[in-house]
């Protein structure tokens, strides 16, 4: 974990906390940079060796901080349906495919059993209907996924390139109050009554 | 203090617990908040367990219960449908009394105020007689509209609150300005500091309100802080209080936690009210904690409003809070060092009004329906929840169905999903009537602030039964031109940050949101 080394400058900065893969730093100091975070301090994890834990820093008077703010929420929220789109790109398909799986291998399990009298729950002529009827659950359940899985990964590939473009477009809505405010020289005054 | 970390996970990296997310926004905690909570919870539900028992056990030893039972459920019904309850309630208790009616009836009667509020409502009587003297005349009002004139009116016949005509105001459109604004002011306060609110937590703000708080209590200041007993109890560590304590700043709890049963518990003090040297005074909808100030990430960018008070109207809301000082520590002090006027400059209706069951009528749920019934152009609402009256839902219909233009903002992000789901579900049955509903993307408003051609309202009352009936609230009420114009431009902005909620992609349009909704609705009157 992070050591803090220096006294937090509460009354002038505020700060934020980061744990980032070794080869993201660059990428994630130039998307908050947008934003006005300087990165002020990085040290290795002591845990996850290939993370770094950075600490960066903004003024606490920074100009049209509430459209940085809306804007860095826009950014992390896109950021991670990148990451959920990456990690896991159908869940609906995946957990319903899970769950008729399940019940049709079950039926399929218990009517065999029937069938083959190892079990007396039911008789053997319903214990191998029961069989058919989970084999045929299985070949519904494995149709309907293949069409679901094809139609949510093309939703979750779009929403992913929507994502990214909200980055870009966070990014350069970003940069452009930044250099407003430089132009205004109001980057790190309060902007005080309108 | 807490700190925000960041933990940004590469697509390769799989093995993540957060789902997938490259960015969790992490803020530590201690716990404390959440275990006591559960463990006061436990603590009531087996009372509850315990008084069922017994109950069960009473009334199976005796046959002729059931009858007895019966009867005094139908009268309680009888009673609950001549009360002055709202339709909705009264539904929801006559729905409770016939279906439970073993016991119901105990429940309806535990509930009356004439029974858990009694002791306490003569307690405030006595406060309000006492104070009267110090509530200033009503002035004259000149240059304001007739509406605006009726809606004074009905401030002051409704609860005695006076209009004042020479101050300044200034809005704030997110809780960091207010913040910021409110940190300088401090730091110039001589004689006092007034501090009020539903929730104070630790964090970086609270420690720089410390910072400046122990100094004027060293320097001598009158330091006073309210904070609500459900509302602080898990964020104000006991190391915090005992900090404030020792430097000298006096701290309240409303209305505590306690380990027992009783529907004394559903009050709150949901009230947000600094004042400084009778000179300043600062309300709106921000608590005195991270997240208000997007310090702290919870459900997306938190939306926030504030109102920054100068002039004559200060004593409005340091009598409010005062009031409520009396009440909380038993002690009547003479008022007159705190209320004395600082004209400022202003020719505008300034009326800063409080609500709860001190007063006789919900007169928080009234000052929105003037406003309301009082729009002929346009009518623009933000709120975190709406879950309205039959009344308000009613008017607001009307009037859009009338040509006013009504929008409503409401947020994206929920941060109770129960209260959401009959939020979204209210907002939507008035898209057909022409009411306009949009949704800021990734936020959580947590805004009360409404606004109409002839005035605006900026404080703590959210348009749900809770603040109506149940909580302590406190507003302004102003026709400011320039405050106005300030609050319209923050809806324009707001506007433009969110998405348009419209028939086709309602919620309603599908099965199983709109029956949970519906389900949901019964516990409306608790929402």
């Amino acid at each position: 974990m992070q050591k803090k080394t220096e006294p937090r400058d509460y009354k002038n900065y505020d700060y934020l906390d980061a744990a980032v893969k070794k080869n993201r730093i660059n990428e994630l100091a130039a998307h908050y940079a947008a934003l006005g975070w300087v990165c002020v301090d990085s040290r290795d994890d002591k845990i996850y060796k290939d993370f770094k834990c950075v600490v960066m820093r903004r003024p606490h008077c920074v100009a049209h901080k509430d459209e940085l703010q809306l804007l860095q929420v826009y950014l992390e929220a896109a950021w991670n349906r990148i990451g959920r789109a990456e990690a896991n790109p159908c869940p609906k398909t995946l957990a319903a495919g899970l769950v008729l799986g399940v019940i049709s291998l079950t039926a399929m399990v218990l009517g065999l059993l029937c069938g083959l009298s190892v079990l007396h729950f039911i008789n053997s002529f319903w214990g191998y209907i029961l069989f058919g009827a989970g084999a045929v659950l299985a070949v519904i359940n494995a149709v309907i996924c293949a069409k679901a899985y094809r139609r949510e990964l093309l939703k979750t590939r779009e929403e992913a390139v929507e994502a990214a473009r909200i980055i870009e477009r966070v990014h350069l809505d970003a940069a452009a109050l930044t250099d407003n405010a430089c132009a205004d020289g109001a980057v790190t005054e309060v902007e005080h009554a309108r | 203090m807490r700190d925000k970390k960041i933990y940004v996970r590469p697509a390769e990296f799989r093995a993540n617990p957060s789902g997938g997310r490259f960015v969790k926004i992490h803020t530590e905690g201690k716990g404390i908040g959440v275990f006591k909570t559960l463990f006061v919870g436990f603590l009531v539900l087996i009372q509850l367990a315990l008084m069922l028992l017994l109950f069960l056990g009473v009334s199976n030893s005796f046959y002729w219960y059931q009858l007895v039972a019966l009867i005094l459920s139908l009268l309680c019904c009888i009673h609950v449908l001549s009360s002055e309850k709202t339709g909705q309630t009264k539904t929801v208790w006559v729905l409770f009394l016939i279906a439970f009616f073993y016991f119901g009836f105990i429940f309806y009667l535990l509930s009356s105020e004439y029974i858990f509020f009694a002791k306490a409502k003569r307690r405030y009587a006595a406060v309000f007689s006492r104070t009267a003297q110090y509530v200033p005349e009503y002035p004259a009002l000149n240059n304001v509209s007739k509406q605006v004139e009726r809606d004074c009116a009905y401030l002051k016949n409704a609860g005695g609150f006076t209009a004042y005509t020479n101050s300044r105001l200034k809005y704030f459109p997110s809780g960091a300005q207010l913040f910021d604004d409110v940190l300088p002011a401090l730091e110039k306060a001589e004689k006092f500091i007034f501090i009020e609110f539903f929730i104070i937590s630790d964090g970086i703000l609270l420690n720089k309100f410390y910072e400046i708080l122990a100094e004027k209590a060293a320097r001598g200041a009158d330091v006073r802080i309210i904070c609500d007993g459900m509302g602080s109890h898990g964020t104000l560590s006991y190391k915090t209080r005992k900090k404030f304590k020792n430097a000298g700043i006096k701290l309240h709890f409303f209305n505590r936690i306690v380990p027992h049963f009783t529907f004394a518990l559903n009050l709150r003090d949901h009230r947000k009210i600094i004042v400084i040297d009778g000179k300043t005074a600062y309300t709106g909808g921000c608590n005195l904690a991270d997240e208000y100030v997007n310090q702290k990430r919870m459900h997306g960018y938190w939306k926030d409003t504030g109102l920054k008070i100068e002039g004559d109207a200060v004593q409005g809301l340091a009598l409010t809070f005062l009031r409520q000082w009396e009440f909380i520590c038993g002690v009547a002090e003479d008022y007159s060092p705190y209320l004395k006027a600082f004209p400022a400059e202003g020719n505008s209706a300034v009326v800063p009004y409080a609500g709860g069951k001190e007063y006789n009528r919900a007169i928080c749920k009234g000052v929105y329906e003037n406003i309301i019934a009082g729009a002929k152009e346009k009518l623009y609402i933000m709120t975190p929840y709406f879950v309205p009256d039959e009344d308000t839902a009613n008017l607001l219909a009307q009037k859009a169905l009338s040509g006013v233009d009504v929008r409503i903002i409401l947020p994206a992000v929920p941060d109770k999903a129960y209260v959401y789901r009959v939020t979204v579900d209210n907002a939507e049955r008035l898209l057909s009537s022409g009411v306009k509903v949009c949704k800021m993307r990734h936020s959580f408003v947590h805004s009360k602030l409404v606004l109409s051609e002839n005035c605006a309202v900026v404080g703590s009352v959210n348009i749900d039964l809770r603040s109506y009936y149940n909580q302590f609230e406190n507003a302004v009420y102003f026709n400011d031109a320039e405050a106005m114009r300030e609050v319209l431009c923050d809806f324009e902005n707001t506007f433009k940050a969110c998405d348009a909620v419209t028939e086709e992609n309602s919620a309603r349009n599908k099965l199983i949101p709109r029956i949970c909704a519906g389900v949901l609705r019964i516990f409306s009157p608790l929402m």
